[in-house]
């Protein structure tokens, strides 16, 4: 009888043994991440293709996909502070990822998220050593009556407290504008200038350069400046490259002029904030036509990453979709020819007949001395006339009471304390768009629009 | 015992010949079950190495599983005076028995699990119209905080007309209720499952509200597609509630394109693809969703 129930006892543990194994190793078996599908370039698997380098003066390796610090997911919970938190989980995973794909430029600005990017980025980056990324951030020194050296020395050494390192890659002035005059003012006579390439002789900044925002005065202002500079960041995409105005210059030319002057270029704004990633369904049936499985996108990218001068082009992927096709698109990059660029530029032409407003969502404007939420307005106005271009046969009767419903209540995308009604052409905010948009102006036509969709004379 | 005459003895050995009949018939309808998965999965698609071994490893355990009750079990009821011996022989070959039984039974649940659907690595030339991220509901927000809120209540579930939502087999996401459109769309006035939804891991939002929400986006699989065939079609198109899917002409076909940025992941296209067994347009889900 004992000797029956000892073999029961060890048959059972047996059993369960074997049973446990079994089924753990069952469930083990899952497939390995995959790459989403629709994508051409996803199809080769991970890890093999290289990011394409650039080499930098110093003669360093730089990646020609850059990360842009301005765009990091924010935390959406939280009622009252949903999408103002970064979600610093979030911007570990997204380094870890990049960082293992061979992005190794990073940048980010003091007023980025509210200052919150530096030190997210600084958390990140490091569990990395050192040497394996480079960081560049700026001195953000918008206040007109804080333009002091000393002011300028905080915010230089807030940033590297806020990103827990001993030397910064690459330093810019962040956003030279129009007018020579300012410039002078805002870095010269104070001797900013000067201690910035102190610093850069001790060591502490490896790069010396600006970002650039301002009039076509203002650029050769700063680049015949006795400084001697070793990079400059302009806005570059094939929308903007044949685009010119004084006040405005293409592209093209400030590209020209800093080849001419072997400056390498960092390139921001490559998607114009999103909009060549989202075009209009014309625009993107001639892109589709060309090829059908490329993505706008992609389109973008590889038109600026084609430049030979172009040494990392900065986007900021709030996704991790985004970083993984961004990725792709640039492991390895492949050159757009001479056909396709013909047919950007005629592509860009037929987007200027949209009078979307050109916002990129940056927030130089903000805070509004009158509470306005300046971005969430235009957003607004954009989707509207997004919506006026689809013809309703095209959508489910449905649909279009429902989007009605919700773009016919402003309230529901832009609160009510911050709506553009509340505009009173201050023109606090004009000198800060890096796009040059007449704020105030559009604020108007805002007003316009919402006054004819509450008369439903739309 | 050695009293058993011949004719009773006799009589045992016929009706435990009977008996063993039985249980081989039983164990050859079970393997022919299992033997029929193998041919189904065969027929719908070509199987990788993978899941071959798997089925071969059932046939062979529940093989080796039939002989080894046809012969050795049933037929080891023999006079007592062998019984001790042969007791500790039947304990360890129960054991076998048991042991090999319990893993062809995982091994045929693992079967049952990928011929549902679940973790199925396709390496065939028709990619496999399988949303890489779980697809939710409008009002869910993320899946991470989905899944941190979610209790699993099932009310969604029952709520939802369309029977679109149904509870995750997979094991990591287990019973948490997921999308699938490949019988049904999310339609842009309901929004029933934010409505029942007591813990808050559906927003409460409105019709309205959802315009706004992209829940995933829609990709086209163009070797699945039937107008590569010479079969036009504009299906997608044609129930696209708000016009994200247009034709455009490609070579000799006319294919559909996605505008990705307005598509709000409704699958409307993917369950009206009249393409079989494989869907030529699906919806790839957003780990977060995001504003359209």
């Amino acid at each position: 009888m004992s000797s029956k129930n000892t073999m029961k006892r060890r048959d059972f543990l047996k059993i369960i043994g074997v049973g446990t194994a079994a089924v753990s190793s069952v469930a083990y078996t899952k497939a390995s991440e995959k790459a989403p599908f629709g994508m051409k370039a996803f199809l080769s698997p991970e890890g093999t293709p290289q990011m394409t380098m650039r080499t930098d003066a110093a003669g360093e390796k730089i990646s020609l996909l850059g990360y842009g610090g301005m765009r990091w997911p924010t935390k959406q919970t939280g009622g009252n502070t949903r999408g103002e938190i970064i979600d610093q989980d979030k911007v570990n995973g997204l380094i870890e990822y990049a960082m293992k794909h061979g992005i190794n430029y990073y940048d980010t600005a003091p007023v980025y998220h509210g200052g919150q990017s530096e030190h997210a980025m600084g958390i990140a980056l490091s569990n990395y050593p050192r040497e394996s990324f480079h960081i560049a951030t700026k001195l953000s020194n918008f206040d007109a009556s804080k333009w002091t050296l000393e002011n300028a020395k905080e915010i230089y050494e807030n940033s590297f407290k806020q990103l827990g390192v001993n030397y910064i890659d690459f330093y810019l002035l962040h956003s030279v504008g129009p007018g020579k005059d300012s410039f002078d003012q805002r870095f010269v006579n104070n001797g900013i200038l000067d201690f910035l390439v102190s610093e850069r002789q001790k060591g502490k900044i490896k790069h010396l350069g600006f970002s650039f925002h301002g009039d076509r005065e203002s650029f050769l202002h700063a680049l015949n400046s006795n400084i001697k500079w070793d990079f400059v960041q302009i806005q570059l995409n094939y929308f903007d490259w044949t685009q010119d105005a004084d006040n405005k210059p293409s592209a093209s030319y400030m590209y020209e002029e800093l080849v001419n002057r072997h400056l390498p270029v960092v390139v921001m704004e490559p998607l114009l904030g999103g909009r060549l990633a989202k075009l209009n369904d014309k625009i993107l049936a001639e892109l589709k036509k060309r090829d059908p499985e490329l993505s706008p996108a992609s389109w973008a990218f590889r038109f600026v990453g084609s430049l030979p001068g172009v040494l990392t082009t900065l986007s900021g992927m709030t996704y991790m979709e985004h970083l993984k096709e961004d990725i792709t698109v640039f492991s390895p990059l492949k050159a757009v020819t001479d056909a396709d660029k013909n047919f950007l530029q005629e592509t860009a032409v037929a987007m200027m007949k949209y009078p979307v407003i050109p916002c990129t969502g940056c927030r130089y404007c903000m805070p509004c001395p009158f509470g306005l939420d300046i971005p969430a307005n235009f957003a607004y106005f954009n989707k509207c006339l997004e919506a006026g271009n689809i013809p309703a046969s095209k959508q489910s009767a449905n649909y279009v009471k429902a989007r009605e419903a919700f773009l016919g209540n402003f309230s529901k995308s832009v609160r009510e304390k911050k709506q553009s009604i509340h505009c009173t052409a201050c023109g606090h905010c004009l000198p800060l768009c890096p796009q040059h948009i007449k704020i105030p102006d559009q604020m108007k036509r805002i007003n316009t629009l919402v006054q004819n969709l509450k008369n439903n004379t739309l | 015992m050695e009293s058993h005459t011949k004719a009773a003895r006799a009589k045992h050995a016929a009706s435990s010949r009977v008996r063993s009949f039985w249980m081989g018939v039983i164990t050859c309808f079970l393997f022919l079950i299992c033997l029929l998965l193998i041919l189904d999965e065969f027929v719908e698609q070509p199987l990788s190495n993978k899941h071959y071994l798997s089925y071969l490893f059932t046939a062979v355990f529940l093989l080796i599983a039939s002989v080894y009750v046809l012969f050795f079990v049933l037929l080891d009821r023999k006079p007592a005076k062998k019984k001790e011996k042969k007791e500790v022989i039947n304990a360890s070959r129960r054991g076998f028995l048991t042991l090999s039984t319990s893993l062809a039974q995982t091994s045929t649940v693992d079967g049952v699990r990928r011929k549902m659907g679940e973790g199925i690595a396709a390496i065939t030339k028709k990619r496999n119209p399988k949303s890489k991220n779980p697809i939710l509901p409008a009002g869910a927000v993320s899946f991470e905080q989905y899944k941190q809120l979610c209790t699993v209540c099932g009310a969604c579930v029952t709520a939802c007309p369309l029977h679109i939502l149904s509870p995750s087999l997979a094991f990591e996401n287990l019973m948490l209720p997921l999308l699938s459109f490949d019988h049904g769309s999310c339609p842009i006035d309901c929004v029933k499952c934010n409505d029942v939804c007591a813990t808050g891991a559906l927003e409460k939002i409105t019709p309205a509200d959802k315009t706004d929400i992209q829940i995933g986006y829609a990709v086209w699989l163009r070797e699945n597609c039937i107008v590569i065939k010479d079969k036009p079609c504009h299906k997608c198109e044609e129930v696209c509630p708000n016009g994200s899917i247009q034709m455009i002409q490609s070579g000799r076909f006319q294919i559909p394109i996605i505008n990705t940025g307005r598509c709000i992941g409704c699958g409307a296209c993917q369950a009206n693809c009249p393409a079989s067994p494989l869907k030529a347009i699906y919806v790839e889900g957003h780990k977060e969703h995001r504003k359209s």
